[in-house]
């Protein structure tokens, strides 16, 4: 047969497929152009277009945003499922040039490509039982099974198991029990995609004879696997449940954080000072836990001083007031303010456009928001001064 | 110090570590490793005195569920207690079934760790670990690319990022050897400067290949007594010591000056109440928690309490593959696989399973006598055990 | 003026993630068959002999893998015991008062919570027949079923 030669997924007919797998939840609200290069034989370039709803499949690339380069059997296992994206990702087998934001919503525009199935049999799933028995499922059991599969391409078939052995012969030979049920029934349970029981439950498939013998038959045989030798996933419908998790919270001060919250309003920023080791505490503690002491003297440090080391994050992290994820990237650093010295730091935000000057040792100063609560966030976030 | 009466861990269990676990629920995953431990120790739960089980708090943003995960646990009708302390747990779990069993309040005790993180949002559970007045708006989850600065301020842009790269290829190549390792990607050495160039940033010059894998998974382990132990197992993994360091959560740890570091604190302890005064040749191999592989490089230093380069060229020169001169995370590490609230406790049970030679294709190619595992979490909290193959005390 | 308790108030926040949760392969198979039967299957420990509603893969009890043994139980059963909910919380199925009993179904053994309508709360008590209402709508969840009902 040509399906032996030739393999039964391609590349085309993956991008070939995609428009009509569009998953319009996925696709909504997103506009934008993903470039594919796919390397190597049975590769090419592709251009899949998300309009805000719509989606154009198109050959060659046309102003992606963002583009990925993969070889073709790696492309063809992640979406097979057999290789994990992010592992591709991570370990350079796929690469991405551009806004990788846009990566993770395409995760969600498509429905699941099933490759072109070779036709299953019911002659076949019958036909290659001998040669998967499982020798663990049959040990210690002996009767006949019958099969009654009707529809075109149904037929008569007996199971003869013997402690051990299994023969599979046509036609009914003295059946201890006998399962009758449509060709396609029969298929559909064979390859998982109809559940056994609710098939008897619902009259679909039907049994005479001692029942009690059907439970130790579904560990007779190993998994069938249709004849392009081509595995189809179990598909079996697994429930998950998901939610957001929204709690409304409240936060007490205390004297010592609610002391640095207020000064905020005034635009001044507090620490305060160990009584025996001397150091600063930005936010100010209680007490500093190195000596167990409170730390009971206040000094108003900065407002101005410089980067002490940035943190500039491409990952976003969910806001967790929101749920939401962040734009990216951005800057967290932490900023040695004057009359602070070695690790007595304060951790805040620097300005975006801040950025590409985000080094060691550059001069900042605090934006304060117009409105001032006594909250952290009365700092909008640290500019570089020029 | 002395221990009150020796303990022996008698059996390991461990489910495969995933991405994806959706066939079994949260109870059903950890019975998997508690029926593998149970096999490995050849021991039946009615055997079992007590259970202590902990995972990170709100990762799967539910709560409690060790009352509900008895179903998979085994703990009906036993004592059962729960430990939380965020990165360590699993390390902490360890600690805290060791004090039962040598207190003398239990004679079996088993412990279980378990993360099923593709459930819930870690770095979302993370961010909300921070303080709510004034860090959690700043947090950026479990990721910083402030270690990775330090790293090559100190060393030099070419030579950090390559001995940070060398160290992760050399965790692949382990975790290549362990088939219950979450990801093992093949990596090769001459794929360095292009991974070190082209894999995608998170924060800084910590980019995702340096980062552990987030996992489902489940850990299991069994703990009892000397004259249990050695009722129940040929050769059991003893737990010689273990020391717990915390620190204040508010501290910058990055940048100057050098500061000791908890780590460093700890295996000062240690080492210096168990008589090791050359770790590297008086312990034969070492589980290190590695969140990242420029945390990894680091520590490698402070845990060995080394100065200078000497850790670098420790990784360049590859003492610490598995056939190596001292072999650090033949499992493949943190990088390979990290169910969190199991991973600390992943990090005992792989250097125990070296010591009762039971670690099949990752086992070290020579004899384990004495082995150091570590936990990590919090800001810079650290716990650090020693095992041994000889009854310690 | 007291500074001091100026310096104590009181920060809004919230906490707002997503999260999932997988029922696996036995959680599955007993919302699937209520979702799309109407069937309520239980699973039964041999060795134990108890038929456990909702189904568990492990026997609690003597730690036996029974994910196999499937059993169907009745969509009727008794009131083994019950609370009335009288405050109202945004995460609750149904508007406060209502009914929070545990039903043991016949042919299972072990009871499970839901929610009892169509009897006024002084008139509830510990005993009663009750009969399964399945949901018109379903969601996949143990909420197919929307309530327990006085039978007959």
């Amino acid at each position: 047969m040509d399906n032996k030669d030739k393999p039964l997924v391609t590349v085309a007919d993956i991008f070939g497929t995609m428009e009509s797998r569009v998953n319009p939840e996925g696709v909504q609200g997103v506009t934008a152009n993903y470039g594919y290069i796919i390397t190597g034989e049975g590769g090419g370039e592709w251009t899949v277009s998300v309009n805000n709803g719509d989606v154009e499949v198109k050959n060659g690339i046309h102003k992606p945003q963002v583009t990925t380069t993969c070889a073709a059997e790696d492309w063809i296992a992640i979406t097979l499922g057999k290789l994990d994206g992010m592992s591709a990702f991570t370990s350079g087998k796929l690469k991405v040039e551009g806004d990788l934001g846009l990566l993770g919503k395409a995760a969600k525009f498509f429905h699941k490509y099933t490759p072109p199935v070779p036709e299953v049999t019911v002659a076949d799933i019958f036909g290659t039982m001998e040669s998967r028995v499982n020798p663990d499922g049959v040990k210690g059991i002996t009767a006949n099974y019958g099969y009654v599969i009707t529809g075109d391409g149904g037929g008569e078939w007996t199971v003869c198991v013997a402690d051990g052995t299994v023969k599979v012969k046509e036609g009914l030979h003295d059946p201890k029990v006998t399962t009758t049920c449509q060709d396609e029934d029969w298929i559909a349970i064979t390859l998982g995609k109809l559940d056994g029981m609710t098939a008897f439950s619902s009259g679909k498939l039907k049994v005479d004879g001692d029942l009690g013998l059907l439970g130790p038959a579904t560990k007779f045989f190993k998994k069938y696997v249709p004849a392009s030798g081509m595995e189809e996933e179990v598909g079996e419908e697994l429930i998950v449940l998901k939610q957001i998790l929204s709690l409304p919270q409240k936060f007490s001060t205390g004297k010592v954080m609610g002391k640095f919250l207020n000064a905020l309003k005034d635009k001044k920023i507090l620490a305060n000072k160990c009584p025996k080791c001397g150091r600063l505490q930005l936010p100010p503690r209680e007490v500093c836990a190195i000596c167990v002491v409170r730390a009971d003297q206040w000094v108003e440090v900065g407002p101005e001083g410089s980067i002490a080391t940035p943190d500039i994050a491409y990952y976003a992290s969910p806001d967790p007031l929101t749920g939401e994820s962040r734009e990216t990237p951005y800057c967290s650093a932490h900023f040695l303010l004057d009359g602070c010295k070695d690790h007595e730091t304060l951790w805040h935000e620097l300005k975006d456009e801040d950025l590409p000057k985000a080094k060691k040792g550059v001069r900042v100063r605090p934006v304060w928001n117009e409105e001032r609560i006594g909250a952290i966030t009365d700092i909008k976030y640290f500019e570089v001064i020029d | 110090m002395k221990k009150n009466r020796n303990v022996g861990v008698i059996g390991v269990g461990q489910s495969k570590y995933s991405s994806h676990r959706e066939e079994v629920n949260q109870p059903e995953m950890i019975h998997e490793a508690v029926v593998a431990a149970l096999n490995h120790s050849g021991i039946t739960l009615d055997d079992v005195d007590c259970i202590v089980h902990g995972n990170m708090e709100l990762f799967e943003m539910v709560h409690q569920p060790d009352l509900w995960h008895t179903l998979g646990t085994g703990s009906y009708g036993k004592e059962t207690l729960r430990v939380t302390t965020g990165g360590t747990t699993g390390a902490t779990l360890v600690a805290v079934a060791d004090q039962l069993v040598a207190s003398g309040l239990h004679d079996v005790v088993m412990a279980i760790g378990f993360e099923k993180l593709q459930e819930g949002h870690t770095t979302g559970g993370i961010t909300n670990m921070a303080d709510p007045l004034w860090a959690r708006q700043l947090q950026t989850g479990a990721l910083t690319g402030m270690t990775a600065a330090d790293v090559i301020e100190e060393f030099g842009e070419q030579r950090a990022k390559m001995a940070s790269m060398k160290y992760r290829i050399i965790m692949d190549k382990h975790a290549m050897k362990n088939d219950k390792a979450h990801r093992r990607l093949g990596l090769e050495f001459d794929q360095a400067e292009d991974l070190a160039k082209n894999s995608p940033a998170l924060v800084g010059e910590l980019r995702m290949i340096h980062m552990c894998s987030q996992s489902d998974g489940a850990c299991v382990m069994i703990f009892a007594s000397e004259e249990k132990a050695k009722q129940f197992c040929k050769q059991p993994a003893w737990i010689k010591d273990h020391v717990t360091v915390h620190r204040e959560e508010s501290f910058c740890i990055f940048g100057e000056p050098d500061y000791v570091t908890s780590h460093r604190y700890a295996a000062e302890k240690l080492f210096g109440r168990n008589g090791i005064t050359d770790p590297l040749n008086q312990i034969d191999m070492f589980e290190m928690y590695d969140p990242s592989s420029w945390w990894g490089l680091d520590w490698i230093r402070e845990f060995l309490m080394l100065e200078g380069d000497s850790h670098i060229k420790m990784i360049e020169n590859g003492d610490i593959c598995i056939d190596g001169k001292f072999p650090i995370n033949p499992s493949g590490g943190v990088t390979a696989s990290n169910p969190i609230g199991a991973t600390a406790m992943v990090r005992v049970a792989e250097a125990a399973l070296q010591i009762m030679g039971d670690a099949g294709e990752h086992q070290i190619p020579k004899p384990v006598n004495q082995a150091m595992a570590s936990g990590f979490g919090g800001t810079m909290w650290t716990v650090l055990f020693l095992l041994t193959k000889d009854v310690p005390w | 003026m007291n500074i001091e308790k100026d310096n104590q108030f009181v920060i809004e926040g919230k906490l707002a993630l997503p999260y999932q949760y997988f029922s696996g392969r036995t959680g599955s198979r007993f919302l699937i068959r209520l979702r799309d039967d109407k069937k309520i299957n239980g699973l039964k420990c041999n060795a134990c002999n108890k038929v456990f509603v909702p189904p568990r893969s492990t026997c609690e009890i003597c730690g036996e893998t029974i994910q196999d043994n499937w059993v169907e139980v009745k969509d009727t059963g008794t009131v083994t015991g019950f609370t009335v909910v009288r405050y109202s919380e945004p995460h609750q199925p149904v508007k406060a008062p209502y009914i929070l009993a545990l039903i043991k179904l016949d042919g299972a053994d072990t009871p499970f919570a839901h929610i009892v309508q169509g009897i006024a709360i002084e008139n509830m008590k510990v005993g009663l027949k009750v009969k399964a209402k399945f949901a018109e709508k379903t969601t996949s969840t143990i909420m197919d079923i929307n309530c327990f009902m006085p039978a007959g």
